[in-house]
C-alpha cells in the first residue's frame, strides 16, 4: 500500500473514531452511520476478455451523514464515505476510495433551489488507476399545478488520474426535467448535454487502402454528449422504474462518436418474511460510427460508461439496526468486435449496521 | 397570476386533505394563509417597536432624573424626537394590524359560510345516500370541509355539528335517540371502511419508503465501488423520490389520525346517547 494511501486510511479512522456513534456533538446534529460489510466472489477481476482471473475478496463500506438542524424549508446535508475492496489473492487489486459530499437546497413554495458537490479519490495497490473525481452543480426546479415540476441542473466535473492524462477531463453539462408524479405514477423526461474537454489529443485517422491509422492530432479531444431519456415508474407498495434513453456522443477523435441507446429496469418489492428483493437491469447498445481497428478505447475507465448490468439482490432486517443481504451482479460490454466482449459476476453476501 | 394561484391553492388542498374543495374555497383558504404570514409578520415587527419604545421611555426617566445639562438636554430632546416617530410607526402598525385582521375575518367569514353550506350538504348526502360508495364519498368530502373549516376559520364553532354527529337533545324521545344512534352506527362503519383504507395505504408507503431506502444506499454503494459508471450525472436515483414518500406518509398519517379524532367525537356523542336513553327508561335491544 502506497504511503498516500496508508496515510488518508489512517486519517479516515481517526475521523471515524472522532465522530463516534450516532455523536449528538452538537445538540442540533443529526449524525447518522452506516457500515456494510460483505465477502464476495468476482469471477473476472481485471474484466479481461480473456484470461480471466477470479478472486475473493471482502468489501468494506462506510458511509456518515451529517445533517444540521436547520429551518424547514432549508436542507443541507454533509457526508463521508469510505470504500475499501482487499482481495484474497489479487492483492494488487486492493482499493481504497474515499468521497465527501455536501447537499443544500432550499425550499420555497413554488420553487426549490440548492447546490452541491462531491469529491472522491479512488486508491488502487498496484497504483495505475488512481483517481481524484470533482463534482460540483446547482440545480432549481418549479413547481407547478398537477403534479408537474421542471427542473434545471448545471454542474461541472473533473476526472484526474495519478499519473497519465489518458482520460482525464473536465466536463461540464447541464440538464432539463420535466416531471409529473401523480401517485401512483411517476414520468419524467430528461435532456441532457455534456461537454468533456480531455486532456490528451485527438485521434485523426489516415485511410490506406482497406486500413486506417490512428495519428495524435495537435488538438485536445473534445466531446458533446446529448441524451434524450424517459422514466416511467410505477409505486404502490412496490416500486417499478422502466427508463430509455438515446445518447449520440459527438467527438473530434477519429472513432469515439457513437450512438448509444440505453434500457432500463429497476424493480423492487416486498416478500415474505419480511425479505426485500431488488433487480436492476441497464443494456446499453452503443454503435460507433468510424469503425477502427481495435481497440475502440484503451483505457477501462471509458469503456466502463457503456457497461451494462443486472443486479439482483435480498435484504432482510435482522433486527432494527441490522440488516443481512445476499446479492449477485453481471456487468458486461457489448463490442462490435465480439472477441474483445467480457462479462464479469460477482457474487455477494454480507451484513448492514445502522448506529 | 389569480388563476395560477387559484390553481395551485386547489393542489395544495388536494395534496393536504385528499379531496377537490371547491375553488373559491381553496381560493380562500389561500388569502387566509397569506394573511395569517402577514399578521404574524407585523405583530412580531409590532413586538420589536414595543420595547424599543420601553427601552427609550427607561432612558428617557434616567435622562430627566439626573437633571438638564446642556448635553443631557439635547440628548433627551432627541431621545423624545425619536420615541415621537417610533410611536407613530407603531401607530401605522396598528392600523396596518387591525385592517389585516377585518380582512382576515370577511375572508374566515366567507369560508366559514362556504363551508358551512357544503357541510350541510354533503351531511345530508351521506344521510340520504342509497350505496355504500356515495356515502362514503359524501362522508369524505364532508370531512374535508369540516376539516378546511377547523384549520382556517377564527370564527364561532361549525353551526352543522350535528348534521354529522348527531347529539343528544334535551327534547328527543327515545325513539329520537334511536335513530340518532342507527345514524352514528352508520357513519362509524363508513369511518372504519375509510380509516382502514387509509392505513393499507400508510402500510403500503412505509414499505415503498424502506425500499426507496435501500435502493438510495445500494446506489451509493454502487457509485462508491465503481461498479458500473463512473460519471452517474442524470442517472443517480434522486433523494426527492424518497422524501416525497415521507412527506406523503405524514399526509396519509394526519388524515388517519383526523379519522380517529372524528371517530372517538362519534363515540362520546353516542355515549351520552345511549345514557339519555337509559334516563329515558328506554331499552336499546
Amino acid at each position: 500500500m502506497s504511503e498516500r494511501v496508508r496515510g488518508i486510511l489512517i486519517f479516515s479512522f481517526i475521523l471515524l473514531a472522532s465522530m463516534g456513534a450516532r455523536a449528538s456533538f452538537a445538540s442540533n446534529v443529526e449524525v447518522n452511520n452506516e457500515l456494510s460489510l460483505d465477502a464476495a466472489y468476482d469471477d473476472n477481476v481485471t474484466k479481461s476478455y480473456t484470461d480471466h482471473i477470479s478472486d475473493e475478496l471482502a468489501r468494506l463500506a462506510y458511509s456518515l451523514m451529517v445533517q444540521p438542524n436547520v429551518p424547514e424549508n432549508v436542507s443541507l446535508n454533509v457526508g463521508y464515505g469510505l470504500g475499501i475492496k482487499k482481495y484474497l489473492s489479487q492483492f494488487e487489486y486492493d482499493t481504497i476510495i474515499h468521497q465527501g459530499l455536501f447537499n443544500f437546497q432550499y425550499t420555497g413554495e413554488h420553487m426549490y433551489a440548492g447546490l452541491d458537490a462531491q469529491a472522491r479519490y479512488r486508491g488502487i495497490r498496484n497504483g495505475l488507476r488512481n483517481y481524484r473525481w470533482l463534482q460540483a452543480g446547482s440545480f432549481v426546479g418549479f413547481l407547478f399545478e398537477n403534479y408537474t415540476s421542471i427542473r434545471a441542473d448545471a454542474e461541472l466535473a473533473s476526472l484526474d488520474f495519478e499519473g497519465s492524462d489518458y482520460f482525464d477531463y473536465w466536463a461540464q453539462a447541464y440538464e432539463l426535467k420535466l416531471e409529473y408524479k401523480p401517485r401512483p405514477i411517476l414520468f419524467e423526461i430528461t435532456a441532457n448535454i455534456e461537454e468533456r474537454d480531455y486532456k490528451r489529443p485527438a485521434y485523426d485517422a489516415e485511410f490506406s487502402g482497406d486500413e486506417t491509422f490512428l495519428i495524435l492530432t495537435n488538438n485536445p479531444r473534445h466531446d458533446v454528449k446529448t441524451a434524450f431519456g424517459t422514466k416511467f415508474g410505477w409505486r404502490d407498495g412496490f416500486v417499478i422504474n422502466v427508463l430509455y434513453q438515446a445518447v449520440i456522443n459527438s467527438s473530434n477523435s477519429y472513432g469515439r462518436t457513437f450512438f448509444e441507446h440505453d434500457f432500463g429496469f429497476e424493480g423492487s418489492t416486498a416478500l415474505p418474511w419480511k425479505i426485500n428483493l431488488h433487480t436492476l437491469a441497464l443494456f446499453k447498445l452503443r454503435t460507433h460510427i468510424q469503425k477502427t481497428l481495435l481497440p475502440q478505447s484503451s483505457v477501462l475507465e471509458e469503456e466502463e460508461e457503456g457497461l451494462s448490468e443486472m443486479d439482483i439482490s435480498l435484504t432482510r432486517p435482522i433486527t432494527d439496526w441490522l440488516q443481512a443481504e445476499i446479492g449477485y451482479q453481471r456487468y458486461w460490454q457489448a463490442y462490435e468486435y465480439h472477441k474483445l466482449e467480457f462479462y464479469k459476476n460477482l457474487f455477494s453476501a454480507g451484513f448492514a449496521v445502522k448506529f | 397570476m389569480r388563476r395560477f394561484l387559484r390553481a395551485l391553492a386547489l393542489v395544495t388542498v388536494i395534496l393536504l386533505f385528499g379531496f377537490e374543495l371547491e375553488p373559491e374555497v381553496s381560493v380562500l383558504i389561500r388569502e387566509l394563509q397569506s394573511l395569517n404570514q402577514k399578521i404574524a409578520s407585523v405583530q412580531s415587527q409590532k413586538a420589536k417597536l414595543e420595547q424599543r419604545l420601553e427601552e427609550m421611555a427607561q432612558k428617557i426617566d434616567e435622562l430627566k432624573a439626573k437633571g438638564h445639562g446642556p448635553i443631557g438636554r439635547a440628548q433627551l430632546e432627541r431621545l423624545l424626537k425619536n420615541a415621537a416617530e417610533l410611536s407613530d410607526q407603531l401607530g401605522v402598525l396598528e392600523q396596518e394590524l387591525s385592517s389585516t385582521k377585518q380582512k382576515e375575518e370577511e375572508a374566515s367569514a366567507k369560508l366559514a359560510n362556504l363551508c358551512n353550506k357544503n357541510m350541510e350538504s354533503y351531511a345530508n348526502a351521506v344521510s340520504s345516500a342509497s350505496t355504500k360508495e356515495q356515502a362514503k364519498n359524501a362522508l369524505e368530502a364532508y370531512l374535508a370541509y369540516r376539516n378546511a373549516y377547523d384549520k382556517w376559520t377564527i370564527l364561532k364553532p361549525r353551526e352543522t355539528k350535528e348534521f354529522l354527529i348527531p347529539h343528544a337533545e334535551p327534547h328527543d324521545s327515545t325513539s329520537d335517540l334511536k335513530r340518532k344512534l342507527e345514524t352514528i352506527d352508520d357513519i362509524q362503519r363508513i369511518l372504519n371502511q375509510l380509516s382502514d383504507e387509509a392505513k393499507k395505504q400508510l402500510n403500503a408507503l412505509v414499505i415503498e419508503r424502506e425500499l426507496e431506502k435501500e435502493i438510495l444506499q445500494k446506489a451509493e454503494l454502487k457509485r462508491m465501488f465503481d461498479d458500473g459508471e463512473i460519471e452517474t450525472f442524470g442517472s443517480t436515483p434522486s433523494l426527492a423520490q424518497l422524501k416525497r414518500v415521507e412527506s406523503e406518509i405524514e399526509r396519509v398519517d394526519s388524515w388517519l389520525a383526523y379519522l380517529e379524532q372524528v371517530k372517538s367525537e362519534l363515540a362520546d356523542a353516542r355515549s351520552s346517547i345511549v345514557i339519555r336513553v337509559k334516563e329515558l327508561g328506554g331499552d336499546l335491544k
